[in-house]
């Protein structure tokens, strides 16, 4: 029934708006793709160059990075005040899945590009232009005796991308229909779906050499 | 000892006349199409056992706030008498308060791009012992604001005399505004 008195706008207003939408997409997409090229690289990874298994490890190398860094972009856009930011990574408040969120961010990203480059350590060592890269590389290839763990230590906290999206709707009181547990189990299912999807078409796409 | 800030609203006393809403603007110059605090009446009931319903919309000051738990910036806070604030240097305007919040008691300030909500007028009136402006305006005394602590309070002793309900409670937030439920029935 519409009110005797007052305006109802404030209450329908659609606060977060299409950019959070896409930004929960893209980090499904980003966790997703991720965690199955590790899940491939780990099982399925044979020598040769022309496997479908290459080129899922390959897609997800380029798909995981640039999908997480697109969605950063697209969080930092929606917030009202948005050249503020920057205390979202001065003050953490582990109640809050928003500031939990950001934590797995911070330790995510630079993984996972990390990644890209060393599964395509090769194409950076072409293009003169990525040159300060290459010195990144030798840095990061001194660890190889720690890659399984730091391959485990992404796994984990691409699965923490793909579920804090779901605890963070969860919690939102105003939208009943969100505030349910279901939701982060929800959100892992369709990211690790849509990673599988999304290696292997790319994969074709890209990645297929045909011997 | 911190305080124990208490308001409540008789819906019985009631007559929707919104002064307090006015009131509200007024003080702290709330823009135009947004509440701070607002009187949503409505008929309700079946006819002939018709009546005014009366419910007050504002912020409930939650003991176990959920809009402070989500705030990753801790821009929203619990003062020590547990009365919930905005601190706007820090508060980025992600909007996740607002859509925490059980109560749909905030909402962003246009012309200042922060998040606002009723803060029981603290800073201009409660911290000085003066009643919130809402409460002092009532032309009926529907409203009653007080501390717990004190047993000689009106809201002490309104407690101890009529059943309260408070807003949402299986919510869990433990509300500090609480209700007068209308005594004479409407069908619905
Ligand atoms: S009513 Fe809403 S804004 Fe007020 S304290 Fe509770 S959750 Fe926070
Ligand atoms: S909008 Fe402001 S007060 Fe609300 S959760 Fe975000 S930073 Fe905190």
């Amino acid at each position: 029934m519409s009110p005797i008195w007052g305006s109802m706008a404030q209450y329908e207003m659609v606060h977060w708006s299409w950019a959070i939408a896409v930004y929960l997409f893209l980090a499904g997409l980003s966790s997703g793709s991720i965690m199955v090229a590790l899940l491939v690289k780990w099982n399925r990874h044979e020598r040769s160059n022309s496997s479908i298994w290459d080129a899922m490890i390959k897609s997800g190398a380029v798909v995981a990075p640039l999908s997480i860094l697109l969605g950063l972009l697209l969080l930092i856009v929606d917030l009202g005040r948005p050249l503020s930011f920057y205390w979202l990574l001065i003050r953490y408040n582990i109640t809050s899945v928003m500031s939990l969120g950001v934590l797995f961010l911070l330790l995510y990203t630079p993984i996972v590009i990390v990644f890209m480059l060393l599964v395509f350590e090769r194409s950076v060592m072409k293009y003169t232009f990525l040159a300060p890269l290459v010195a990144l590389i030798q840095a990061v290839k001194e660890l190889h005796s720690y890659a399984k763990i730091i391959e485990y230590f992404l796994f984990v906290t691409a699965l923490c991308i793909s579920s804090y999206t779901g605890f963070l709707l969860s919690a939102l009181y105003a939208i009943p229909l969100w505030n349910s547990p279901i939701l982060p189990i929800l959100f892992i299912t369709s990211s690790i779906s849509l990673g599988i999807a999304v290696n292997i078409l790319t994969g074709l796409l890209f990645f297929q050499k045909y011997d | 000892m911190g305080k124990a800030y208490r308001l409540l609203y008789d819906e019985n006393a009631c007559i929707g006349c919104q002064a307090c809403s006015v009131a509200c603007r007024v003080e702290h110059g709330v823009p135009e199409d947004f509440f701070r605090l607002q009187v949503r009446m409505e008929l309700k009931g079946v006819f002939p056992r018709l009546g005014m319903s009366y419910e007050r919309m504002a912020c409930v000051m939650c003991e176990d706030a959920p809009c402070v738990s989500v705030c990753p910036t801790f821009a929203s806070f619990q003062d020590k008498d547990g009365l919930v604030h905005i601190d706007e240097r820090v508060c980025i305007t992600c909007k996740y308060c607002i859509l925490a919040c059980p109560y749909h008691a905030r909402f962003i300030n246009p012309l200042k791009n922060v998040v606002e909500k009723c803060d029981f007028c603290y800073e201009s009136r409660v911290s000085k012992a003066l009643l919130p402006v809402c409460v002092s305006i009532c032309p009926t005394e529907a409203l009653m604001f007080g501390d717990m602590n004190e047993h000689d309070s009106l809201v002490y002793e309104t407690s101890h005399k009529e059943a309260l309900i408070f807003p949402k409670a299986h919510l869990k937030t433990k509300p500090k505004v609480a209700f007068l439920p209308k005594r004479k029935g409407m069908k619905s």
